[in-house]
């Protein structure tokens, strides 16, 4: 069942931003995650304030510096699509094309995208967990396989959901946010909140703020970038281990390197032990070897899930191999 | 074998229904909304085991819109339910046993409302103690779930002398093998919809494998006549034996009982999860002994598997668990026996293959241990041990006729040979490693040692129009269509020219359970028998006629002819006022019950099916050693059907079998209390699917319907044991408990080296 609320579809920013101000308005880009939302009852919605006029906000345009702008009503179809973005960033093609399902990646924005909120079967069914305002993290002495083994502190333990966050992250991508107070750019990286930073939401956005764009510098001469995810099944499915790759090499060496991981912690997950297990060296064996192990050096696996130690480690190496 | 002599039999004609299915008509009780119909909602335990001190429904009545909550005190009739064993009440009284345990139930007229109620409903609980592992449930002091104690039914069978056997085999193999809750997830959830009609009937369409059993149950609740109660099935999305259960048939009963106005009840997708039966999990002991040819002398099986709260179909999991544990293998010594046990969780039931599936994982995944003790290849021990015309079977059966397991391996051999020398050796990366897997199956056709006759009647009326009813529920296998095929050919009569009556209690007799893949065989002959008996009486007719003897005479086209002058002939509209007028009948009942002996309950001795199904399945998987993603690229699936009457629909049983097949063996796990929907549970998407390649054989069954058998459950059967034998193939380490998912074969190859080493490796 859903709630009751009302549905506006204002045309400008400015309106939008002013809708969303209100108490308990949420956004409807793709709509995708929201239903779902709103059926299992996880957040109060009053109002829901449609982008949907906002025309600038879609498509995908080349920056003068050989970056990209992302509008974030571009669906993720579009972005797994786009010739620029396939040539430039593979990574986020590939990451892009491996969220949901051909249907839900028709309907749903890159925006939607990193918006997500958390997929935890405790949090999405009827138990009063931490993250809705309890004073429990059901996972953490229940079903856990599929959490986080990284940067919960034992206080929550989901995994974020996004499939394009991770690349986005290891290709340095800003966001454009919008908001009450004018707007502002705010990097991937610095985008998400841990568990011991804020329960009460995933990101730094403020009430009544919205991601407008998505900025892609442009990329270095060298870079390669790449994104796997492993999950259960081959669709419609979420990671239960996943790898962005964004490095640059010069003579098999590489000169610079950002890792991110997904599926592994309630954020996109950088990896700096597997940075640093690379940086400055070439990937061969020796090397492939000591970033697959040095992946799980901080991690922090819960009784059911310490599979995931080894399927990080698998899939490292896995793909160094492949970009190599 | 030629279908040429055949008028419709084995062709592939287009489905009854596909129509109506493709133009979207609401033939589906969700889709039909009759006017002002109120909506139900049961309100369900909150506690896996508690007593209930009490229920107070009066802020649950004061919701806007509630027209009444229902309490089991309000059930007129007998509130218990079961097909087997009747121990499920429609509404809990004293006690709820698990999570899903309805305790209420709310007729209201929005669905909000509904909602409202049914969270107002408050219900005083007692907790008591659980059990959920249906070992722990066996011990003395384990929590009574039932008053007749928790262990429902034991069964055995055992034939020669197994410690014997044993001392003096050579190679003995002794594993224990798990499997997982599966939820049937059928595309459409339950549904149902009822009304009283002009004359008080109370009417209820609904979802259901068993239209005539819902009847009997329906009546039952509600202490009422008969003829009080009309059930007619509602276009069935899929059922897989869980809508052999009562799911919203009896709420809807009660509330029309009461309210005497429409009402609807459609499960949401949780609700489906959470309310209806599940596939039993199994725990199974298993060891067998072989000479130092590969023969398998002797087997010892013992199988628990836990039924939950209520026994549904678990006496029927558990005999054919027992039944069917030696495989299609001839095995002279064995002791077997499967208990089922209840438990505090959400029941179990009927789910395509009764047990059958569990089982074939254990004798499958022992027949590759015995290749590889003795260095065979998993074909050829197969071939060795599998039955023949002339095997005695576990139960003391000798199989005489149709026993095509030995024709299956057959026809799966190219293909197999193909993939173990070429398709293995392609090169491939590092971290991907190649295995080809090999499964076997025999399922027993209908009940297990139990009467389960169907009945059908054809009739022809004046004009010469042919109607059949049947009482036999098409859930999308598509019996409707093979049943006119059969009552076609009998009359020379394109299957689409005969009216068709489906699975409705007022106007078609019995034709039992669309389950144990008995309807094409066993309504099949019901319907053949009263096609039969009418084309007599039209052929006697014809001979009077047309003074032509009877043995020269064909049907074809709705007309009686000569065959050695085709235009000496009468049409069906001559003969059928003729015969009406001296008094003649065109209305012929048919009745059909195979040929079975009971069980005897120590040994398990007897005939428990007059006919089996057969099957091998060859899977060629790709395992990612580093991250554990199993893949199956393709299935060779070869089934034994008798005859294939429709052969697109026994293709289309297959490879939706192959499905079902994947899920179970690598991702398919349901968890009480955890698993909500469809978010939290896997079943394959095209993705997952591989390439099946289905290879019907047609090993004739003489007392079959144009040799016909069945091919339903069948065609899941063998997949999963040859999926886990190709991952076993690829890491050179077994598996022993389903799902193979992803995490069970990372730890898989792990123990086998190749995580650590694959690129050392290639």
């Amino acid at each position: 069942m859903l709630p009751q609320f009302s549905y506006v579809r204002p045309d400008t920013l400015q309106d939008t931003v002013r809708h969303l101000k209100e108490k308990n308005a949420a956004i409807h880009a793709g709509g995708t995650d929201l239903i779902g939302c709103l059926r299992d009852g996880i957040m109060q919605v009053d109002k829901i304030v449609s982008l949907n006029a906002l025309s600038d906000l879609h498509g995908i345009r080349e920056t003068a510096d050989g970056g990209l702008v992302i509008g974030a009503l571009t669906t993720i179809t579009e972005v797994a699509e786009n010739l620029l973005v396939k040539q430039k960033y593979p990574g986020l093609s590939q990451g892009s094309s491996e969220v949901a399902s051909p249907q839900l990646r028709n309907q749903g924005t890159i925006g939607g995208n990193l918006c997500q909120k958390p997929r935890c079967w405790y949090y999405r069914g009827e138990f009063h967990c931490l993250r809705k305002g309890g004073n429990t993290c059901y996972a953490l002495d229940g079903e856990h396989q599929f959490h986080a083994i990284f940067g919960h502190d034992l206080i929550c333990v989901i995994t974020h959901p996004s499939d394009t966050a991770p690349p986005l992250a290891a290709l340095s991508a800003q966001l454009k946010i919008s908001g009450p107070e004018g707007s502002r750019t705010v990097p991937v990286e610095n985008f998400y909140l841990l568990p011991v930073e804020d329960l009460e939401t995933e990101t730094v956005l403020k009430p009544g703020e919205v991601i407008t764009h998505i900025v892609l510098p442009a990329p270095a001469k060298n870079l390669r970038s790449s994104y796997r995810k492993v999950r259960a099944r081959r669709s419609w499915d979420f990671a239960l281990a996943g790898l962005a790759l964004a490095l640059e090499i010069e003579n098999d060496t590489v000169t610079r390197g950002r890792v991110y991981l997904s599926g592994a912690a309630p954020v996109p997950w950088r990896s700096r032990p597997v940075e640093e297990a690379i940086t400055g060296r070439k990937l061969d064996a020796a090397t492939i070897q000591k970033a697959a192990l040095a992946v799980v050096e901080d991690a922090n696996p819960l009784p059911e899930n310490t599979y995931k130690m080894d399927l990080f480690k698998g899939v490292v190496e896995e793909e160094l191999n492949a970009i190599r | 074998m030629s279908n040429d002599r055949y008028h419709t039999v084995g062709k592939s004609i287009l489905r009854r229904g596909a129509k109506e299915r493709l133009t979207g008509n609401p033939i589906f009780c969700a889709d039909m909304e009759p006017e002002n119909a109120l909506y139900l909602k049961a309100v369900r335990s909150r506690h896996p085991h508690a007593g209930i001190l009490g229920i107070d429904v009066s802020s649950a009545m004061s919701v806007p819109g509630v027209v009444q909550v229902f309490t089991a005190k309000d059930i007129p009739g007998k509130n218990l339910m079961g097909i087997i064993n009747k121990d499920q009440p429609l509404l809990a009284e004293d006690k709820v046993r698990s999570l899903a345990d309805p305790v209420a139930l709310v007729a209201a007229r929005t669905p909000g409302a509904a909602d409202l109620a049914a969270a107002a409903v408050s219900v005083d609980y007692d907790p008591l103690p659980a059990v959920f592992d249906p070992e722990e449930a066996m011990a003395q002091d384990a929590p009574q779930i039932h008053a007749k104690g928790n262990v429902m039914v034991q069964k055995k069978v055992c034939r020669g002398d197994v410690t014997a056997a044993f001392d003096k085999a050579h190679t003995i193999i002794e594993k224990t093998y798990r499997t997982s809750a599966i939820e049937h997830t059928y595309l459409e959830p339950d549904a149902g919809i009822g009304f009283p009609d002009e004359d008080g009937t109370l009417v209820i369409y609904a979802s259901t494998q068993n239209p005539h059993y819902d009847h009997k149950e329906v009546v039952s609740l509600l202490g009422v006549e008969d003829h009080a109660v009309r059930i007619i099935q509602a276009a069935t999305g899929g059922g897989f034996g869980s809508k052999l259960d009562m799911n919203v048939q009896g709420f809807i009963g009660l509330a029309l009982y009461h309210l005497k106005q429409p009402v609807r009840y459609v499960y949401t997708r949780e609700e489906a999860f959470l309310a209806t039966a599940k596939r039993h999990p199994f725990v199974i002991h298993m060891k067998t002994g072989a000479d130092e040819t590969g023969r398998i002398t002797a087997m010892q099986m013992k199988a628990v598997c836990n039924t939950g709260a209520y026994g549904s179909y678990g006496i029927a999991v558990a005999s054919r668990a027992a039944v069917h544990a030696t495989g299609p293998y001839a095995i002279d010594n064995v002791n077997l026996e499967c208990t089922a046990v209840y438990t505090n969780h959400p029941f179990c039931g009927a789910m395509r293959g009764f047990g059958t599936p569990q089982m074939a994982l254990a004798h499958e995944s022992q027949m590759d241990l015995h290749a590889r003790a003795l260095n065979m290849d998993p074909l050829e021990i197969r071939v060795l041990n599998g039955v023949k015309k002339g095997t005695v079977t576990a139960t003391g059966q000798v199989l005489t006729d149709s026993v095509g397991f030995q024709d299956c391996l057959t026809a799966v051999q190219p293909e197999y040979e193909k993939a173990m020398k070429g398709w293995l050796s392609e090169p491939t990366p590092a971290y991907i490693r190649r295995g080809v897997g090999i499964g076997g199956m025999w399922y027993g056709i209908g009940n297990t040692g139990v009467q389960n006759p169907s009945t059908a009647r054809v009739a022809m009326d004046r004009e010469g129009q042919v109607t059949l009813f049947t009482g036999c529920a098409d859930i999308g296998q598509g019996s409707t269509t093979v049943l006119s095929q059969i009552a076609g050919e009998a009359l020379g009569l394109d299957a689409m020219d005969i009216h068709v009556v489906v699975a409705d209690t007022k106007y078609t007799t019995n034709a039992g359970a669309t389950s144990a893949s008995r309807q094409t065989y066993i309504s099949g002959n019901a319907v053949k028998q009263a096609a039969d008996k009418l084309a007599d009486v039209l052929l006697t007719e014809a001979v009077n006629y047309l003074k032509i003897r009877k043995s020269d005479l064909r049907l074809e086209n709705g007309r009686v002819f000569d065959s050695r002058h085709p235009e000496k002939q009468v049409a069906f509209s001559r003969l059928a006022p003729r015969i009406l007028d001296k008094g003649g009948e065109l209305s012929w009942q048919g009745y059909f019950d195979p040929e079975t002996v009971p069980l005897h309950p120590d040994t398990g001795e007897g005939i428990p099916y007059s006919t089996y199904a057969f099957a091998c399945h060859a899977a060629c998987v790709e395992v990612d050693v580093l991250t554990g993603e199993t893949s199956v690229c393709r299935v060779i699936a070869a089934h034994d059907v008798g005859k294939a009457i429709h052969p697109e629909n026994v293709i289309g049983q297959i490879c939706g079998g192959v499905a079902m097949g994947v899920g179970f063996a690598l991702m398919e796990e349901f968890v009480p209390g955890e698993t909500i929907s469809m978010n939290d549970y896997h079943i394959p998407t095209a993705a997952d699917m591989p390439c099946v390649i289905p290879i019907i054989v047609e090993a004739s069954e003489p007392s079959g319907p144009f040799g016909a058998k069945g091919v339903g459950e069948p065609a899941l059967i063998p997949t999963a044991p040859a999926i886990i034998n190709a991952v076993t193939h690829a890491l050179g380490k077994r598996i022993y408990a389903l799902p193979a998912s992803l995490e069970r074969v990372l730890d898989a190859s792990i123990a086998s080296g190749h995580f650590n080493n694959c690129y050392q490796e290639s």
